[in-house]
């Protein structure tokens, strides 16, 4: 590279094809030509991949039914050429293996558990035919009353839908003496904090393709974890890793979204392909896939904390419970980095902390940018507004002094090994938005405010999974021209692998970075380096990219094909112990803070923003622009996660919000710029010194919201979203 | 039915059983041209984004009988042009693409903007663009991309 600084931007190499029109996605791929036909980016498309004239069109029969036990199943008459595959089928497991669990069925067998679920799929040539077939089908339960929420969930409706107890998952942590604490207390705050789903929205819908070759079976489509999908077709159909081949196409947007969702809906898919012996596409419409999709977790944590008589923070007691939906999915993994986020940037002295994942009968829920961290961190920072209201400070002078820093322990007593900049951060927000200033200005209740929350994120995988659960393994090829290839399974859905893997690499050997390949992943030429999530992939695959890199330039042999593989290993010192949860939760943290101005119109309680500012330690910014992306659209989904993105259930338990004119999501006119920078603090251990930070730009905007509106309206805002109907009512609540 | 169109710049025929089909079909399956997305189908979202004779339009609600005789614009019409060159430079110049799903779309409302208006200011834009939704970028880099398109490109827009 010519330039000497990584942050420096460049174009974005997926660019031009993006914006011409020339990317292909799942719906786009062509059928029947030759083989050998390339894409952008993709691998070459032909009848070998899935792409022939022979292609099914497939549609899933979903359970009408929200509980029970299946009693009967009707199918109808069914045409030659047209199939109905259902559990009977599975020559493997029935189940969709996950990171933490497996008890989400591939297909509905003995019960249901939500309306939506798949309960078979119906495949043949022509889709009209398909849909009638769908409608056709009918199955019979004994049903039993459907518990909507989580507070129907404790009370146990209708029986346990888990275990005895409805809860999927605890996680607990203890430090200190809390009771003696609060005994001692000369001031305890208190507060319950409410988030509601969120749906990812993706621009594009689920799509997938699946085929069988011979003994092998292959699915391609938009997705984010290749890997991910490859164990999952393979435990379902009791084939051997290599018997499954997954192609990413270009994805558009995943957020999460489609970490999950792909492998719960091409198991089936690969099952009607393994039957019938053809390909089978699926490509849902937006409607299918906002009403039977993965949301965010719908959470509500309960805060208290105990100060002595100078106001200093004795001890906090915090409850944090998420509505998993009907099945466990992801919810561990999510409520552990709800909890080990929950006490954010501050050292809190003693602490007890009950988590709990709880069964209802809705959508399951699953993975979202932030993956529980903008649940806790939005209760913890509405609760230290609402103790700095209670001890009479300014919130952010309370917020200061308890930064934590270099060497305190972390929540589960690991050790804060890096440099921490919470200061120098704060000093960046104040100089871009006047945030102190504008926050004395303002009246309590003057309509207009003015609201700052901080982040914390641990990046890449809890405790020790990048090491035992995930092995990420990458490689360089070099041809005998001299050029080079990335080899691994990292996915570019926007957050833009395709531009700084490319840097990285381009920086090391010192060429340009449109010089080196990289094309989207193949599990049949790509070593697994693990699922594209959890805000690892630049920190830890981006740095075994550049080890890999580094290996290549020190052995160059000119004119020699030649392969370097990199495989991970914990930075030096980390350790974890996964059955106590004590030690370094995560290898290091993205740390930033939100800044968010508003004014609300007394007369509609519409709320405007009038400002929103982003400022992050990310290590070091591998492409500023990248980075700035990631900031700004982040800021924009976490300030629609407060202000505007309201999904709700109905009595049986489906979202009532189930098209694009019902599900508001911002547009251009919604918010106005979001400001964005970054203060450099580079980790050892990633690339040119970068961390994680795709996730945490969603962690925190909706708290610098909703504390912006509690200034302005003057009143505590402890739900969110913040929509004009409900600030209408916490007014008249506390009128 | 036999319906004429002329697709960025061609004449084309396509025979349809029913005239209520979408343009989106037509233009996707029958004439091979994906660059226009489908991302909600029911004029929301604007990733069908095409402009019928010089208008911004959502073509998964345009029943083809009645762009019939039309001229139709799609996304891979436009890159064709020296100012849909210019625009697609500028959105991946200044990152106005990252997944690229809507980004088409996005292409087809700046141009329709540019040619009513080749130098508009940050809210005019705004305003040009709020019929698309774009999940990933908040759309301040896109805006960037549409402001540089403008002064890159003077004296494309007419």
């Amino acid at each position: 590279m010519k330039s000497k600084n990584i942050s420096e931007t460049i174009p974005r190499p997926d660019g031009m094809a993006k914006a011409t029109g020339r990317a292909l996605y799942i719906a786009d791929l062509p059928q029947g030509d030759a083989d050998g036909r390339t894409q952008d980016g993709g691998v070459p498309v032909g009848p070998s991949v899935g792409l022939g004239t022979n292609q099914l069109v497939g549609r899933f029969y979903r359970s009408p039914h929200p509980r029970g036990r299946i009693t009967a199943r009707r199918y109808p008459q069914v045409p030659d050429g047209y199939t109905i595959v259902d559990a009977t089928h599975v020559p493997g497991k029935n189940q969709i293996p996950m990171a933490a669990s497996r008890d989400l069925p591939c297909f509905a067998d003995e019960e249901v558990r939500y309306i939506g679920q798949i309960v078979a799929i119906v495949v043949g040539p022509d889709p009209q035919v398909v849909d009638e077939l769908v409608d056709g089908i009918e199955i019979d339960v004994e049903a039993r009353p459907v518990c909507l929420n989580m507070e129907e969930s404790i009370a146990l409706k209708g029986g346990a839908i888990h275990g005895t107890d409805n809860v999927f998952c605890r996680v607990d942590l203890d430090r200190g003496d809390v009771d003696a604490a609060f005994a001692h207390a000369a001031t305890v705050a208190e507060g319950v904090y409410d988030t509601g789903f969120q749906e990812q929205f993706y621009m594009e819908g689920q799509g997938l393709i699946t085929w069988r070759d011979g003994d092998r079976v292959g699915v391609r489509g938009s997705m984010q974890c290749p890997y991910y999908v490859n164990h999952a077709v393979t435990h379902v159909l009791g084939l051997p890793h290599d018997g499954v081949r997954v192609i990413q196409d270009t994805v558009g947007g995943a957020f999460g979204g489609k970490e999950d969702y792909p492998e719960i809906m091409g198991a089936p898919m690969a099952v009607a392909s393994w039957v019938t012996g053809q390909p089978v596409k699926m490509l849902m419409d937006r409607v299918e896939d906002m009403a039977f999709t993965s949301k965010r977790h719908p959470s509500r944590c309960t805060y208290r904390s105990a100060w002595d008589a100078q106001g200093h923070l004795l001890a906090m007691d915090v409850l944090i419970d998420i509505d998993g939906g009907a099945y466990e999915s992801y919810t561990k993994i999510v409520l552990m980095r709800a909890v080990f986020t929950c006490l954010g940037v501050y050292n809190v002295p003693a602490f007890r902390i009950r988590g709990r994942g709880l069964a209802t009968n809705t959508v399951p829920s699953g993975a979202f940018r932030g993956f529980g961290a903008p649940q806790s961190l939005f209760g913890l920072e509405m609760h230290m507004e609402e103790a700095a209201r209670t001890l009479g400070v300014e919130s952010l002078e309370l917020k200061k002094k308890l930064f934590l820093q270099k060497g305190d322990s972390t929540i589960t007593e690991g050790t804060f090994r890096d440099t921490i900049i919470l200061d120098e951060l704060v000093a960046e927000a104040e100089r871009l938005s006047q945030y102190s200033q504008k926050r004395a200005q303002y009246p309590t209740g003057g309509m207009r405010g003015i609201g700052m929350s901080f982040i914390i994120h641990g990046c890449g995988f809890t405790g020790d999974g990048e090491q035992k659960i995930i092995k990420g393994e990458v490689a360089l090829e070099k041809d005998e021209a001299g050029h080079v290839e990335i080899l691994c399974a990292a996915v570019d859905f926007g957050q833009g692998p395709q531009t700084t893997f490319r840097k990285v690499v381009a920086a090391v050997l010192g060429k340009e970075p449109e010089e080196i390949g990289f094309r989207y992943p193949d599990t049949d030429r790509v070593p697994d380096s693990g699922p594209t999530v959890a805000s690892r992939t630049m920190m830890v695959v981006g740095y075994l990219i550049q080890k890999a890199a580094e290996d290549l330039r020190d052995h160059w042999k000119e004119g020699e094909f030649q392969r370097v593989e990199q495989k991970y290993s914990m930075p030096p010192g980390m350790a974890w112990d996964q059955e106590k949860l004590l030690g370094d939760c995560y290898a290091t943290y993205g740390w930033g803070i939100n800044v968010c101005e508003v004014e609300t119109d007394p007369v509609t309680w519409e709320t405007k923003v009038v400002g929103a500012w982003g400022i992050y330690d990310v290590g070091k910014a591998v492409d500023q622009r990248v980075v700035d992306g990631q900031i700004q659209g982040g800021m924009s989904q976490s300030l629609g996660y407060g202000a505007m993105e309201k999904l709700e259930i109905d009595h049986s338990g489906r979202f009532r919000q189930i098209t694009m004119s019902d599900y508001m999501v911002p547009t251009s006119l919604d918010f106005p710029r979001t400001e964005a920078s970054t203060v450099d603090n580079p980790y050892p251990y990633g690339p040119f010194g970068a961390k994680g930070m795709g996730e945490m730009v969603h962690d925190a905007g909706h708290a610098a919201y909703a504390a912006a509106v509690e200034q302005a309206v003057g009143k505590p805002c402890p739900c969110i979203p913040l929509v004009p109907e409900t600030l209408l009512n916490i007014m008249e609540e506390h009128r | 039915m036999t319906v004429k169109l002329t697709v960025n710049g061609e004449e084309r025929q396509v025979e349809v059983k029913d005239g209520t089909r979408r343009l989106l079909d037509v233009i996707r399956e029958d004439l091979g041209l994906t660059g226009a997305k489908e991302g909600c189908g029911e004029g929301e979202c604007g990733a069908c984004s095409v402009l019928l004779n010089g208008q911004l339009v959502n073509s998964c609600l345009v029943p083809i009988a009645q762009a019939d005789g039309s001229r139709v614009l799609t996304p891979e019409g436009l890159a064709q042009t020296p100012e849909g060159q210019v625009l697609a430079e500028a959105f991946t110049e200044c990152h106005g693409a990252q997944c690229g799903f809507c980004t088409p779309g996005m292409m087809m409302a700046s141009a329709a903007l540019l040619y009513r208006n080749s130098q508009p200011n940050e809210q005019e834009i705004r305003e040009g663009l709020s019929g698309n939704i774009c999940r990933c970028t908040g759309y301040d880099m896109i805006i960037d991309a549409v402001l540089m398109a403008a002064q890159k490109g003077r004296g494309l827009w007419g």
